[in-house]
């Protein structure tokens, strides 16, 4: 198995400017559990954020295949489906729908 | 929800103002069994400082582990649990990580998984490729018979056909104890094979067994801001 293409974190870094930068991972973690042929990868990534405040975002490709897949992203105590169809995979491009929801996870606030 | 020409999609999580966030990511799969082992694949870390574990849980004796990518360290936990690690995990910079195990389908053909998952049960088969004399060989009119254990919403149901080379994932949500054993009978040519998978195991590590039947998806990315 390979992952699809990984969601990156990225920051507006220069609100100014809007510019986002994918940011770099100080270290990246990865557990791997197989049963079989079931296979989970966990991959963790830490990041250090500069000083402040800083508009953050998951960035990710979606995989050609399955041509549809979905996505969790979990924010302190939120979590947020997004649900990819491709529209044209001819074209590359794709349309998202998101729903929110609340989430049992329980996580740190991110803000 | 904003995608750019590339096809990327970026998902806003707002301003955050703490200076370290992880970001976790999860992905679950059916791993491809190729020249008679599983082959896993992880995806090479560009940057950063890199840790890696595995632990691989056959069912079934392990008798088969290496990697063509990477020297790796395994070490048995027991004969059906290995956890291997990079000899160098800073290697994981620059290629992809392979790692191929064999489970002998002879010794053991597969095991009965139960996962708790809130007021019920996720029961699954996995059950190795079928073999004859160590080829794979394709399987057709697969049954099971659960052995009286009440179970609903099976998937997938019917399994039909498996293609040579492929394993067998059954889930299915499981009222009361599943004890097993249970029997999968399937066609192999002219031979019909019954084959037995054990008394329910319950997997140390069954996270994936449950996210594959009731998660939402096979990937979920968590964020955590740490002040």
């Amino acid at each position: 198995m390979t992952a699809p293409t990984a969601p990156a974190l990225v920051a507006k870094l220069d609100a100014a400017s809007g510019v986002s930068t994918v940011l770099p991972a100080d270290t990246t973690r990865v557990a791997v559990t197989a049963v079989g042929p079931i296979a989970s990868i966990d991959r963790t990534k830490a990041h250090t954020v500069p000083a402040g405040a800083h508009d953050l975002a998951v960035s990710f490709t979606p995989a050609a295949t399955p041509p549809r897949q979905d996505y969790v992203v979990h924010v302190g105590g939120r979590a947020l489906t997004i649900l990819v169809a491709r529209a044209s995979r001819k074209r590359r491009t794709s349309r998202a729908r998101s729903r929110t929801r609340t989430s049992c996870r329980r996580t740190r606030r991110a803000s | 929800m904003p995608t750019d020409a590339a096809g990327v999609v970026t998902v806003p999580i707002g301003a955050v103002s703490a200076r370290s966030v992880d970001l976790r990511v999860e992905t679950t799969g059916l791993l491809p069994w190729r020249e008679g082992a599983y082959e896993l694949v992880v995806p090479r870390v560009p940057d950063g400082d890199v840790g890696l574990t595995a632990e691989v849980f056959g069912p079934g004796p392990i008798v088969v582990v290496s990697s063509p990518s990477h020297a790796i360290d395994a070490k048995p936990v027991s004969l059906e649990h290995l956890r291997v690690g990079l000899r160098d995990p800073q290697t994981l910079h620059d290629a992809d990580f392979v790692l191929r195990y064999r489970v002998d389908p002879d010794d053991r053909p597969g095991a009965l998984v139960v996962v708790g998952d809130g007021t019920s049960d996720v029961v699954g088969i996995v059950m190795h490729p079928v073999e004859d004399g160590h080829e794979p060989v394709a399987v057709s009119d697969v049954s099971i018979d659960w052995n009286g254990a009440a179970v609903t919403q099976v998937r997938p149901d019917p399994v039909g056909k498996l293609p040579a080379g492929t394993p067998l994932v059954v889930l299915a949500r499981a009222q009361g104890d599943v004890r097993g054993p249970v029997t999968v009978r399937a066609r192999c040519g002219r031979e019909v094979r019954a084959i037995t998978i054990d008394a329910t195991t319950r997997s140390p590590r069954p996270t994936c067994v449950r996210w594959r039947y009731s998660g939402p998806a096979p990937v979920a990315a968590t964020v955590v801001a740490h002040r």
